[in-house]
Formats: structure tokens, C-alpha cells, sequence
């Protein structure tokens, strides 16, 4: 009887326990690495909460789309999540998203979840070289962020790729 | 398993429509980060109403040129392909991925000399899409065949059934790989036509660009449904065959002059 | 017809726990191999992209035909009702579970991502043998354990015909299949054949039994149980006609291949200039894997000797493992035909330049891989032997069941 009671409390003192702490992370602490793109903007693709639980649905949901039928003009795309996600050193080179204490190492080392994409996928943004006839066809990715959203309206100057709910 | 997860889906589909709409009504401007100067990515899925091909001239292909097979490495990220530390050459160039190679034949009887590259022939009814146990070996609806790495398992079944060797088994860890073009241990891997610039809405392959550069312009990339395409009226034009052709495959790749 | 009793295998539990920690020694070093295959990658193995499939292949196909093969014994006795194999009939259903899961533990660890096994289990592409073989064989080991209860519970013995018919069904689609894995292939010249299901069925028969006299003659001797020399002489010949069998096949193989002028190369390469393959398939397969067996059983002296025996079961074992290298391996290393009538001068991707074979040599992880999958098969059977009541008191004569006792 002592006994269950015992075990009864302590249950619930460890779940409280966890839950504070969820709460904390939840609350505010972002896992944004300062340095990358993702740091200057106000959230994500989707809401911040929806991201942290749901962004494995939308990579399966995804890769099975680009794979099986070549659609990549997504903002779903796990190019552009390293894209915007991935932190710089002090002379701009970026740092392998899947690094230690970089952006998915941030919950995927608590949540002790095992990181498979970066077997294959770049872990930085990678240009292909250039090939002589159709030019640097990928300039824009390595270059490092900058200030404010220059780059990002840099892009919405070339011939405008149809996103959701943007079609010319 | 099937039914359960597409009911799901359909439930998050409906929130994830929601939610994304607030967001991009937000966030919207600019966001697509990864566009490519100049070229624009698909954004509707590939169809049958094409079907991609190539025709090689033979008597056009160079012996000794590379052309092709370095452009590939390039384009793909083959030439990023690191020895493992340990490994002896010899074992290490049978071990590393090829996706395209030059071959040179002669004939028995004749002694005439051909060269040619050969590569995965996309055939309309492939070997390796019938043996794979995931179905990870596919053939999309444009008539590239791939492979799926989401679902490999790196059985390499498909690699014992493709009747012109042309797939690759990834035996090493891979640090270096392009975004375009993921490749990592354990899976299989062959020519994709360069489905990237497909998607991306580029208008030939690298082997075959790098052929015309080098003035041999042997490899001719292009719609074989099109009739009007100059790969079609080429094929119209000439004599051409499939290498094997008694497996009745129906290449997507043909040959000329061996 | 006599009543048989069956008692657990209890020799000396110092002797066993020594045998089972050598076997969990044997399959744990294969575990760890495995890792090591999985943690670097493949680059670590013999195997290359000419001969993609290679040792653990070699163990896992034997183990897998050997598996379906073990359970003839039952189905002889449940099936055909040859009353005097009954008493063999628990054994050999867990012998042939034992050894398809030692097949398919190597088979699964040699995956290029064996964590992606979930995947394997749960997408399917039905067009593939491969996609068939897994439910055939996880479906027989579900099958070989209702065999085992009818077999073994009072209760389950009036349904062991029906359940016994329906297992000799299943294995038999099963080694088909298994055959058919390579006899589907029309990429290969090796392959592409019809041939290969039944002669891998023949095979299952073969090595099947051979595993099944050495398990059977190792368990009895070493807790002094008699197998009389009736029970004996049945199994030897019986061997005898599988090995035939397997013989037969491999000639119409040959002969079919023959007949075809673009297979001269491949006949050729198998019988006369295969280097290492010709030595495999004539001395170690032929002669030492059949001839030497066979003239063993029939020899008017050795065939009566139990140790003699045991070498013959265990020749045809080494035999069929240089089968499945030569079949397997042979196959993949043969240069693939792609233009019939001209010879390769130079190829960036090893296309067989000249005629000359492709490049496979055996490295240690994928035969320790390979020997450790057998080791794990031989320790579920020992755990089971020792467990269940799964062995007879005695196969001697005045105990087994033949005509002429059932008339005295």
C-alpha cells in the first residue's frame, strides 16, 4: 500500500518533470543556428510547432512526389531546408547541416532519432560544376545569406518559378 | 499498412493545406531559395507524352575520347567518389560507380573496330524494374528508369538481371555529394539520363553535350515520341539497333554502325 | 506399430554448454562481421560491381535449399507413409527451420542496408520472385511449426498428413523459386533457364539430407543412442538416389546450354577453360561432392561403416557449396554476351575484355558472415534437441518400423 503510494508519487513528480521540461523547449528556445538564413527569417515554410512534429510527413510525402514524378519546383524541397537552414563558419563556409550542435543535431540528438537523409542528400549547399554550354547553371547556392531578404528577392527577379499558389 | 497510412494522409493533407496556406500568404515572397538561374523546375509531374532516348553513331565515337564519361562523372558527382583509405586501386576501380563507358569492339570475322559508349538503355520493359523485390527499380512515366533510394535495401538483384551490366553498387561511405544528384552507400545506381536537367527543364543530357563540344556530336539526346524531334528524324533516317536485341526490351538508347 | 519415444538430447551439460558456446561463439563473429560489412560499406568485401553477389550468397542459397530439403525426411514419412521414417519426422522439421533462418540471417545481413528490412517487408513489387520469396519463406516457417505441432502434440496427430501435404507443397513452390531466382534471368547466359527449379529442388533433396544424417549420427553418438543398420542402409540410399538425381539434372543443363552455339563459350568455360570455376565444378562438386559419395554408399564394406557415411554426408555437403559458388558465382563472373560474334577489346566498366572472367576472390568478413549463419543454424537446432522431445530413444533395428517387422 506504502509501497504503490510511494511509486504513485514519484511517477508523478517524473512526469511533471518531462513535461516542464517539454514545456521549455517548446516555449520559447529556438534550434535555429544563429549565422544561418533560417535565423533571419520569422519562421518556416509551415509554422514553427506544425515543422517541429510534422516535418516527416511532409519529406516523405515529398521525396515520393520528386522521385516518381520529377516535381521540384516545392517549397518542401530538402535542398532548400539545407539551403536556409545551414550555419556558416567565420570565412563563410558552410558547415555540414547534420554536424554536431548544428540545426538537426539540435532535437534529433535529444529525441535520439537517427538521422538517415544526409547518407545521400549534401549536407551544405552544393553547386554542380560547370559544364561549358549551359554556363554555372547553380550560381546562386553557395553564396553565404545576405543582410535582410536581398537574396531571397534576388531570385524572385528571374523568370518566376510557379509555387503554390503562384502561377504566373 | 497501405490503407492506414493513406487514411491518415488524408487528414494531413487537409491541415497541411491550411497551414500552408497561412504560411505562404506570410512568407511568401521569395522563398524558394534554390532556383536556378534561368531554368525552371518542374512543377508538373512527368507523362508519357514523352519519351526520352538517345541514338549513338557509332562511327562518329572517337577512340580514346572520354568526353562523355568524364561530362557524366561531372554532372553527377562520380568524380567526387573518394578510394576508401586501405583499399588497393585495382579492387577500388572494380568496386566504384559507373554510370557510362567506353567500349570498343571488334568483329570476329571482319576485324572492323567500333567504339561506343554504353550506359543504362532505358528499356521499355526492364529487367531490373521486374526483379526488384521493393520496387525501388522503376520506370517513370517518361521512360527514364531509376532507382528509388528511399527504398533500395541494396540487394543488387537488379544488378545480377540488367542484361548490359550497366548498374552500379554504391560500396563506400560518400562525403562529397552534389544537391541535385544524392547518392550514398548501399544503394544502386545507373545513367538517370540526367533526370535533373530534365526536371530542371534543360534540353540534353551531359554526355551528349559533351560529344557535340568535342565536334563528334555522336550521342543525339531527345524525344523519341516527338516525331519531329531531330532524334527521331535521325532514327527515321538511318539504320539503327538495339544492342541485344533478341531480349526484345525495346531500348530507349540506340546504336548505329556496329 | 511400435510405439516410438522421444526424450530430450541430455548428454553431459558441460560437454553442451561447451558446444553451444563454440556455435553462439562461430555466429556471433558473423554477427560482428556483418557490421563491419554495414558500418564501412561493401568496399570492404570481395564483391565489386561484376560480381555483386559472393560468398555470403554462396552459404545463404546452400542454407536456404539445404533448409527446404531437411524437411523431405518428414514429408516422407507423414506424406508417403514409409512408416519407418516416422521417428525422424521432429527433427527434420526443426532442422529445416534451423537452417532457413541461418539462410536468411546471412541473406539479410548482406544487404547493401539491412536497416531498411521494414522497407523490404512491407513494400512489394510483385513482378519479383524476389518479393514471392519472402512470404515463401517466412510462410514456411510458419508452416514447419504447424508441422512440428501435429507432429509432436497427441492432439495435432490426426492432421499431420493434411499439414505434412501442404508443407512438401510449400517447400517444393519455395525451392523453385529459389531457382527461379536465377533462372528468370535472361541477362545472364548462365541462367536463363527453366532447369534451374527443378535442379535446384534436387539440390534442396540432396543437401537437405546430407545436413540431416550428420545432425541425426552427431546427436545419437554422442548421447549413446544406437542407429541400427537398417535405419542407416535406408538413409545412404536414399542420399544416393538424391545425389543421382542432382547429377541428372546438371547433365540436361549442360546438354540444353550446348545445344546452342552461342553457349559454346559458357560450356566451355564451365568444363574446360573456367580456371578456378573448372576446378570447383570437376573436383570438388563432381568428383568429391557426388562420385566420391556415391561410390562410398555403394561400396560393399564402406557402406555399412557409420563414419564412413558421415564423410560421405559431409563431402556432399563441401559439394554443395561449390555447387551454389559455381552456379552463383561462375554465373556472374562468365563475360557477359553483349555483342555476340566480336570480341571486346577495351571496356571502362570490365566488360569481359578478351574473354577474360571477371574478378571475385573471397574475403574474410563475407566468409566469416557465411560460416556464421550455419553456426547460428546448428545452435537453434542443438537449443531445440536439448529442449524439446524432438529425438528418438533409439532407431535400432529391433525398434524401427519396416515391412518385415510389421509382418513378424
Amino acid at each position: 500500500m506504502a509501497n504503490a503510494a510511494v511509486r504513485g508519487s514519484l511517477l508523478s513528480v517524473g512526469l511533471a518533470g518531462a513535461l516542464c521540461a517539454l514545456a521549455a523547449q517548446a516555449a520559447g528556445d529556438s534550434h535555429v543556428v544563429p549565422g544561418s538564413r533560417a535565423a533571419t527569417l520569422k519562421h518556416c515554410v509551415a509554422p514553427t510547432p506544425f515543422m517541429r512534429r510534422k516535418h516527416m510527413e511532409l519529406i516523405l510525402h515529398q521525396r515520393d512526389i520528386t522521385v516518381h514524378t520529377g516535381v521540384r519546383s516545392t517549397k518542401y524541397s530538402i535542398n532548400d531546408c539545407v539551403a536556409c537552414h545551414v550555419s556558416y563558419t567565420a570565412e563563410h563556409n558552410p558547415i555540414p547541416i547534420n554536424g554536431e550542435g548544428q540545426f538537426c543535431d539540435t532535437c534529433h540528438e535529444y529525441a535520439a532519432v537517427h538521422l538517415d537523409c544526409f547518407e545521400c542528400h549534401a549536407t551544405v549547399p552544393v553547386p554542380a560544376p560547370k559544364n561549358g554550354v549551359a554556363g554555372d547553371r547553380h550560381s546562386g547556392l553557395a553564396r553565404e545569406p545576405l543582410p535582410g531578404s536581398v537574396a531571397l528577392m534576388g531570385s524572385a527577379l528571374h523568370p518566376e518559378v510557379p509555387g503554390e499558389g503562384k502561377r504566373p | 499498412m497501405k490503407e492506414t497510412s493513406e487514411r491518415i494522409d488524408q487528414e494531413r493533407r487537409a491541415f497541411i493545406g491550411t497551414a500552408a496556406g497561412v504560411a505562404a500568404a506570410t512568407v511568401a515572397p521569395g522563398v524558394l531559395l534554390y532556383t536556378v538561374a534561368g531554368a525552371q523546375p518542374r512543377s508538373e509531374p512527368a507523362t508519357g507524352a514523352v519519351r526520352w532516348g538517345m541514338l549513338i553513331d557509332t562511327a562518329k565515337c572517337a577512340d580514346g575520347c572520354t568526353a562523355c564519361v568524364t561530362a557524366c562523372d561531372e554532372e553527377n558527382g562520380l568524380n567526387l567518389q573518394q578510394k576508401p583509405e586501405g583499399e588497393s586501386q585495382e579492387k577500388w576501380e572494380r568496386q566504384k560507380s559507373v554510370w557510362i563507358r567506353k567500349v570498343q569492339v571488334r568483329d570476329n570475322l571482319s576485324g572492323r573496330i567500333s567504339n561506343l559508349p554504353l550506359m543504362c538503355q532505358h528499356c521499355e520493359h526492364p529487367p531490373c524494374v521486374d526483379v526488384c523485390p521493393t520496387g525501388a527499380s522503376f520506370k517513370r512515366a517518361d521512360g527514364i528508369v531509376l532507382v528509388d533510394r528511399h527504398t533500395c535495401i541494396g540487394c543488387r538483384y537488379c544488378m545480377m538481371a540488367c542484361p548490359y551490366k550497366a548498374r552500379s553498387f554504391i560500396h563506400e561511405r560518400v562525403e562529397h555529394k552534389l544537391s541535385l544528384v544524392p547518392r550514398g552507400k548501399g544503394c544502386v545506381e545507373s545513367c538517370t539520363l540526367c533526370v535533373q536537367r530534365r526536371d530542371l527543364g534543360e534540353a540534353s543530357t551531359a554526355c551528349a553535350d559533351a560529344c557535340a563540344r568535342e565536334g563528334h556530336k555522336a550521342i543525339v539526346f531527345g524525344d523519341l515520341k516527338d516525331p519531329e524531334s531531330p532524334l527521331s528524324r535521325l532514327l527515321a533516317s538511318m539504320p539503327s539497333r538495339q544492342i541485344r536485341e533478341d531480349l526484345a526490351l525495346n531500348t530507349g538508347v540506340r546504336y548505329s554502325n556496329v | 506399430m511400435k510405439r516410438i519415444v522421444y526424450r530430450e538430447w541430455d548428454i553431459a551439460p558441460q560437454r553442451y554448454w561447451v558446444l553451444f558456446a563454440i556455435l553462439a561463439a562461430v555466429a556471433g563473429v558473423g554477427g560482428l562481421a556483418a557490421l563491419y560489412m554495414e558500418y564501412e560499406g561493401h568496399w570492404v568485401t570481395g564483391m565489386t560491381n561484376q560480381v555483386m553477389w559472393g560468398t555470403p550468397h554462396v552459404f545463404a542459397v546452400f542454407l536456404l535449399v539445404a533448409a527446404s530439403g531437411a524437411l523431405n525426411v518428414a514429408s516422407i514419412g507423414s506424406v508417403f507413409g514409409k512408416t519407418i521414417y516416422k521417428p525422424l519426422g521432429r527433427l527434420s522439421g526443426l532442422l529445416a527451420a534451423a537452417l532457413l533462418l541461418g539462410g536468411l540471417m546471412v541473406l539479410v545481413l548482406d544487404l547493401g542496408r539491412p536497416e531498411r528490412l521494414i522497407v523490404a517487408m512491407t513494400t512489394y513489387n510483385f513482378r519479383s520472385i524476389f518479393a514471392w520469396n519472402i512470404f515463401l519463406y517466412n510462410g514456411f516457417l510458419a508452416v514447419v511449426i504447424a508441422y512440428l505441432w501435429t507432429m509432436a502434440e497427441r492432439q495435432g496427430n490426426p492432421y499431420t498428413k493434411q499439414v505434412g501435404f501442404f508443407a512438401m507443397a510449400w517447400r517444393l513452390t519455395l525451392t523453385a523459386g529459389t531457382g527461379s531466382v536465377f533462372g528468370f534471368l535472361v541477362a545472364r547466359q548462365a541462367y536463363d533457364t527453366a532447369v534451374l527449379a527443378p535442379m535446384f529442388i534436387a539440390m534442396s533433396f540432396s543437401y537437405g539430407l546430407a545436413i540431416f544424417m550428420l545432425v541425426l549420427m552427431f546427436t545419437f553418438d554422442q548421447n549413446d543412442r544406437p542407429i541400427g543398420p537398417v535405419m542407416l542402409s535406408r538413409l545412404k540410399n536414399l542420399l544416393a538416389i538424391f545425389i543421382g538425381a542432382v547429377l541428372f539434372l546438371v547433365l540436361i543443363y549442360l546438354l540444353t546450354k550446348l545445344y546452342g552455339a552461342k553457349n559454346y563459350g559458357l560450356v566451355s568455360f564451365y568444363l574446360l577453360d573456367g580456371g578456378i570455376y573448372t576446378f570447383v565444378f570437376w573436383v570438388v562438386w563432381i568428383l568429391a561432392g557426388s562420385l566420391v559419395p556415391l561410390g562410398i554408399i555403394f561400396h560393399p564394406v564402406r557402406g555399412k561403416d557409420p563414419s564412413w557415411i558421415a564423410a560421405a554426408c559431409g563431402l556432399v555437403i563441401l559439394g554443395g557449396l561449390a555447387s551454389m559458388y559455381v552456379i552463383i558465382i561462375g554465373g556472374e563472373a562468365f563475360p557477359m554476351q553483349l555483342f555476340p560474334d566480336q570480341t571486346i577489346l577495351a571496356s571502362g566498366f570490365f566488360d569481359g575484355v578478351g574473354g577474360v572472367p571477371a574478378h571475385y576472390a573471397p574475403s574474410l568478413p563475407e566468409v566469416l558472415l557465411g560460416i556464421g549463419g550455419m553456426a547460428a543454424a546448428m545452435l537453434i537446432t542443438a537449443m531445440g534437441v536439448r529442449v524439446l522431445e524432438l529425438l528418438p530413444e533409439s532407431l535400432d533395428d529391433q525398434v524401427v518400423d519396416t515391412p518385415a517387422m510389421a509382418k513378424a
